[in-house]
């Protein structure tokens, strides 16, 4: 009986880790498959996307002297390391207050205000920013144009909220008291912070800024809204390029940005983690 | 002591309060804590002692009072302009810095020379005996040695008056013992003023030249912990200070220099020390506390004139070097009794047995 039921179980095991496995096999390819699929295509030498004409990297070669494309690149880069850069300290900032300033008048209002563009949709965020940005140029004259600057605005408003998240967790498992031995050591509260506590977040400022540059380089919604003639994102061109029709060119680039994208998440991950 | 006549305290307390919203954490406390004192503030958790300390480092505003360091008004002064150091319950170490770093933190802020920095931080090195260990960062330091760096911290630029927020409390009960020790040479050498916040008697009747026993913010006894133990203001105190025996009655008389106190359940009457106190207490109620271990016992009627008692164990508790019994008098009443295990008739009590138990006068106190 018991030799029995044992080698049930174990066949048992073996079965289910084989669904288990399988199972898992499915929700990767499920994930990654259009990706590597992608990725594939873009060494396809032949013109007509569909149809395999052997390896090759000729459509990285065409990219790279597509003016249309690398403007559009450049000007990405531009606004993503910029809006991320106002949105660390943005939302350090509000990290700092949600953390240290104590139950301050207000605060709960002000969780739900920083919380929400991360449930509000891209459209709704896109649409009212651009109404904002109309009605400023008509009443104070400033932008007076849509592109960059209304491109950084965006999105730092939008990333703020994920870097004042990442930063808040790591303040608050942060001891208070560190900050508070280097002020009863003669600290000013500024040096202190300076000293203290800004060298131990940097990981998750790091991690914030990377996160906050990635979503900046991914957005295609909020930026449709945002820019203005002349100011045309790498999503916005690759969006409509595809409008056309569907270039291999598109694939190479598509690879390049899912790499970028990666390399830059698995940073922002591996510094969360390092100081955890 | 003789820092207390000698001009101001190092720290005065006049008044001290601390309201969090409506909870008062900290309820009008005057202090005076002379320069050289190892001074405790000691009490349950919750008492404020820590409020206090924290008000003492400048970390919290008192919402009314006045706390003078060196006899200079601090009260509005912030933690990085007083003359005095805290050592953390958590250590507070800086993990992104080495030992020496984190020793010199304070020094730097000073702007100290570089040549002299170097020069205090091994000494405190040397004192703390963490020699060899400064270029390590705390993560890489055991539970006794990151103690001693906050410490060295907090002592290297000689303040007036350092800060000890129950400084050995993460230490493992051995660790804790020998610390003890270390701690009072390292205040010996320096010479410096501490306070210690803590919850432990034995390590605040160890330390202190003087101890503050708190209780809801308010502070029930200052004295020498000899003082606390053995002439407690109160019922709560002789409570919180070791173990207490209580019993209440009705002061009888005077006989021989002492108060003969008649107790209900007791057939001779308590004969409690007098402590040089005049007025006629004849007639009023009186509670009187005896400390277990001034209670004999025996298995066979003691000879003399102490205030005999009859009982039976109930329990008995073996701690090594002695033993706690708790005996049940005739009447219903238990009371707690020590005995040492060596050289002693009581050594092998057992529960059940009938034994007798001598209060000898001097033992009975009266609690105020």
């Amino acid at each position: 009986m018991t030799a029995a039921g044992g080698e049930n179980g174990a066949r048992m095991v073996g079965a289910s880790r084989l669904g288990l496995l399988s199972l898992l096999g499915f929700g990767y390819a499920f994930l990654y498959l259009p990706i590597l699929v992608l990725m594939v295509w873009s060494f396809n030498k032949s013109r007509l996307v569909v149809i395999w004409g052997g390896l090759s990297t000729r459509w990285y070669g065409v990219l790279a002297h597509d003016p249309r494309f690398l403007d559009a690149a450049w000007l990405s880069l531009k606004v993503a390391a910029t809006s991320a850069t106002l949105a660390l300290v943005l939302g350090t900032l509000a990290a700092v207050a949600l953390v240290r300033f104590g139950d301050f008048r207000g605060r709960n209002l002000f969780m739900a205000l920083i919380a929400a563009p991360l449930v509000m949709p891209d459209v709704i965020i896109g649409l009212a920013l651009l109404l904002m940005f109309v009605a400023l140029g008509q009443t104070v004259g400033w932008p007076s144009q849509r592109g960059f600057t209304t491109l950084v605005i965006a999105h730092a408003t939008i990333a703020m909220t994920y870097v004042a998240v990442v930063v808040r967790a790591r303040l608050g498992q942060m001891d208070h008291s560190l900050e508070e031995a280097a002020m009863d050591l003669g600290a000013r509260p500024a040096k202190a912070f300076a000293l203290i506590t800004l060298p131990l977040l940097a990981p998750s400022l790091a991690a914030g800024w990377l996160l906050a540059f990635t979503l900046s380089l991914d957005d295609v919604v909020v930026a449709q809204f945002v820019t203005g003639p002349g100011a045309t994102t790498l999503p916005i061109e690759v969006f409509s390029s595809v409008r056309m029709g569907v270039s291999p060119e598109i694939n190479a680039l598509g690879t390049i940005i899912v790499l970028v994208v990666a390399v830059g998440i698995l940073a922002a991950w591996r510094l969360m983690r390092a100081r955890a | 002591m003789a820092g207390l006549a000698a001009g101001e305290p190092a720290l005065r307390l006049e008044g001290v309060t601390k309201l969090f919203g409506t909870v008062t954490a900290v309820d009008g406390v005057d202090l005076a804590i002379a320069e050289g004192e190892f001074f405790s503030l000691l009490g349950p958790s919750g008492c404020g002692k820590s409020t206090l300390l924290r008000m003492m480092a400048g970390l919290e505003s008192p919402s009314a009072g006045r706390i003078l360091i060196g006899g200079a008004d601090m009260t509005g002064t912030p933690a990085y302009g007083r003359p005095v150091n805290m050592m953390f319950q958590s250590y507070a170490l800086f993990p992104h810095m080495s030992v020496e770093d984190n020793i010199a933190f304070g020094l730097r802020q000073d702007g100290v020379k570089r040549a002299e920095i170097r020069e205090r931080v091994a000494a405190m090195l040397a004192l703390v005996q963490l020699e060899g260990l400064g270029r390590r960062r705390p993560g890489q330091l055991s539970g006794g040695q990151r103690q001693r760096v906050a410490l060295a911290r907090c002592l290297v630029k000689r303040p007036k008056v350092v800060l000890l927020d129950e400084p050995l409390a993460a230490l493992d009960k051995r660790l804790r013992q020998r610390t003890q020790f270390e701690l009072m040479r390292i205040q010996n050498e320096v010479g410096l003023t501490f306070v210690m916040v803590t919850h432990d008697q034995e390590e605040a009747m160890t330390l202190s030249t003087r101890i503050a026993v708190m209780e809801n913010g308010r502070i029930l006894q200052v004295g020498r912990p000899r003082d606390i133990y053995e002439r407690p203001a109160g019922r709560q105190v002789a409570d919180f200070i070791g173990t207490a025996n209580f019993f209440e009655g009705t002061a009888a008389g005077y006989r021989d220099g002492h108060l003969a106190v008649a107790v209900e359940g007791l057939a001779a009457p308590l004969l409690a020390a007098l402590d040089g106190e005049s007025g006629d207490r004849a007639g009023g109620p009186v509670t009187l506390m005896v400390r277990p271990e001034r209670i004999a016992l025996s298995r066979t009627p003691p000879a003399g004139t102490d205030a005999v008692l009859t009982g039976t164990v109930a329990a008995v508790a073996y701690h090594g070097d002695a033993s706690q019994y708790r005996v049940e008098l005739a009447g219903g009443r238990s009371v707690l009794v020590t005995a040492a295990n060596f050289g002693h008739d009581a050594a092998a009590i057992d529960r059940g047995e009938a034994v007798f138990l001598a209060i000898p006068p001097s033992a009975a106190r009266v609690v105020p």
